[in-house]
């Protein structure tokens, strides 16, 4: 093991689930719980400093929000990744060289999904409103930005979903409860939507790797062996930013 | 001031509603959603659609202001009728983000914030998350809303409130009154198809006939449903544009509840529902009180000040649109 955990004595290991009441949209890409817990910390923002936050998906960096966890440092394994994802875990003349890091929060427990589907997302073109408000000869559903499509998105289905983190509950369970009511992809129609959330300490932390060793989340390359992959550490997953050459749970 | 809340849907189908994935033969499937039971057993249950449902609100709030402004018919790109009743969609690359025509267009034309877009290079979350509305049955009972935990519709299941109907098209190029308005050519060429099918195939084989029998299933008349819009951060003017959203799509009240329609085939008699409202505001997240308007800041004011706002920066809120899909 080469990576080491960082963080305010008082934190501690905690356990998450979400009790859910609709099949998560889900593609694959782990639902790390720290992706949910930023972006409940976004919204727990007043809302005249959220105004002057770009948008994550229109930003070349987005910036990394303080979260009530603990974080994992690595020390990077090669130089493929953007450099501004590697800092100092303490400043000062005397402090360790530059790593990479990222929240102690596990991905999701995927042995929880009892079944799997898919979603379907449809977009008709509003033929009726263009015939009436344009003075256009044509339209064409086939192709260009305003096709028509019908998008088949893979759903998984689960009654409870768990991970684990390391961090403070009472600011985690608040940050969940107030301002996450879905997880997953197409969350605004009703896609992943969480009943209940529940955030209570436990005895062993299983954040970055459990009591047996099994990896729980991503990591940089190095870190631990396991399955290679390219993936992003830290929240907002899905920017390239974040991207690096990783370790997959299995 | 920014208003978050709820507003709970507690629906009941008036006619049977048609909401359709997939065939089987000439027969229209009822969607289903997948879901796992108490017991570890998997279900199918009808349900309809959050995607669908809102896009029913974006397209009667963009509707009611377009009306209170004005809009003259043929004065619209395709674009533009694109990012008002669809969301729009990415044009151009880039990370310079024009935060400020964001904001122009958030307080001129509040439809686009409430509901969310895509314009230029940004995306704009919607503030208004809408679940899919669920079928009051046996299969739901683990999720039902407290409130609902009484009600008899849980004694049924899924299946029980699910009807097959059929629909008919006729071929009137081979019928009356339509044959008559056929050239000589053309009433030639059918008489002759159809004797040649008649002489060639079995009698009921009609040759090219356009006749046909099709099929559908559909959630049965009398069936409950339930479902929950979230709306957080809303101005006074989103606020505005929500309730216009609900009062815009319903075709009438039945007491104090809106009659409107879902699912498809509503022109030929499908699909009507009863829908009564319940609003709460959001105080101490996850807390909810009880609103006496339907978005909570909606007076009897509210409505007046919103229309006016849209009448008078017409030509602002017309550039703005025009501005973002350029």
């Amino acid at each position: 093991m080469s990576w080491e955990r960082h963080g305010p004595a008082w934190h501690v290991p905690m356990r998450i689930i979400a009790r859910m009441s609709e099949p998560i949209a889900y593609l694959g890409d782990l639902l790390h719980v720290d992706a949910p817990i930023s972006y409940g910390a976004f919204h727990d923002l007043d809302y005249a400093t959220r105004r002057t936050i770009p948008d994550v998906q229109c930003t070349d960096w987005p910036i990394d929000l303080t979260l009530p966890l603990s974080t994992w440092w690595v020390a990077a394994a090669d130089s493929t990744h953007d450099p501004r994802l590697e800092k100092r875990w303490r400043r000062g003349s005397d402090g360790p060289p530059a790593m990479l890091w990222g929240w102690c929060a596990s991905a999701a427990d995927e042995s929880a999904w009892e079944g799997r589907g898919a979603v379907e997302v449809r977009k008709k073109p509003a033929l009726g409103e263009m015939s009436r408000y344009t003075p256009d000869k044509t339209t064409h559903l086939g192709s260009g930005p305003m096709k028509a499509y019908d998008l088949a998105v893979p759903t998984v289905l689960a009654r409870e979903v768990t991970w684990y983190a390391h961090g403070d509950p009472d600011k985690v369970r608040h940050l969940l409860a107030t301002h996450v009511p879905a997880i997953g992809k197409k969350r605004n129609i009703g896609n992943g939507t969480v009943r209940e959330w529940v955030v209570e300490s436990c005895d062993v932390d299983r954040s970055v790797v459990d009591e047996t060793g099994r990896l729980m989340r991503r990591l940089p390359t190095g870190a631990v062996d396991g399955a290679q992959g390219m993936g992003a550490i830290r929240p907002p997953y899905y920017h390239p930013t974040r991207m690096v050459a990783s370790v997959e749970p299995c | 001031m920014k208003t978050s809340g709820k507003i709970e849907i507690r629906a009941v189908a008036l006619e049977p509603i048609v909401h359709g994935a997939g065939t089987s033969g000439n027969t229209s499937l009822l969607r289903m959603q997948p879901v796992i039971l108490p017991d570890g057993s998997t279900g199918k249950v009808p349900f309809i659609s959050g995607n669908s449902i809102k896009h029913k609100l974006r397209a009667a709030a963009v509707q009611y202001a377009l009306d209170a402004i004005g809009v003259e018919d043929r004065t619209l790109t395709k674009a533009e009728v694109d990012l008002l009743f669809s969301g729009g969609h990415l044009s151009k690359s880039g990370a310079a983000v024009d935060l400020e025509m964001a904001r122009q267009l958030e307080e001129l034309f509040p439809v686009l914030s409430l509901c969310g877009y895509s314009a230029g290079n940004t995306m704009t979350e919607s503030k208004l998350s809408v679940s899919h509305l669920h079928l009051i049955c046996r299969e739901n009972e683990w999720r039902i809303p407290d409130d609902l935990k009484a009600s008899p519709m849980l004694a049924l299941r899924a299946g029980a409130q699910r009807v097959e109907d059929f629909g008919t098209r006729h071929d009137m190029g081979n019928k009356t009154p339509g044959v008559r308005y056929l050239t000589e050519g053309a009433q030639e060429s059918a008489a002759k198809g159809k004797k040649k099918a008649l002489a060639e195939k079995a009698p009921s084989d009609k040759g090219d006939s356009a006749q046909m029998i099709y099929d559908f299933q559909a959630i049965a008349a009398g069936a409950h449903l339930w479902g929950t819009v979230h709306f957080r951060n809303l101005s006074e003017l989103e606020c505005a544009a929500l309730a216009s959203a609900f009062h815009y799509s319903a075709a009438g009240r039945q007491g104090d509840d809106l009659l409107t329609s879902v699912g498809a085939k509503n022109s030929i008699g499908y699909g009507a529902i009863r829908v009564e409202l319940r609003s709460s505001l959001r105080v101490a997240p996850p807390q909810f009180i009880e609103s006496t308007g339907l978005v909570g800041l909606d007076g009897p004011d509210m409505a007046t000040r919103y229309q006016a706002h849209l009448r008078d920066r017409r030509v602002d809120i017309l550039a703005a649109i025009r501005k973002a899909v350029s």
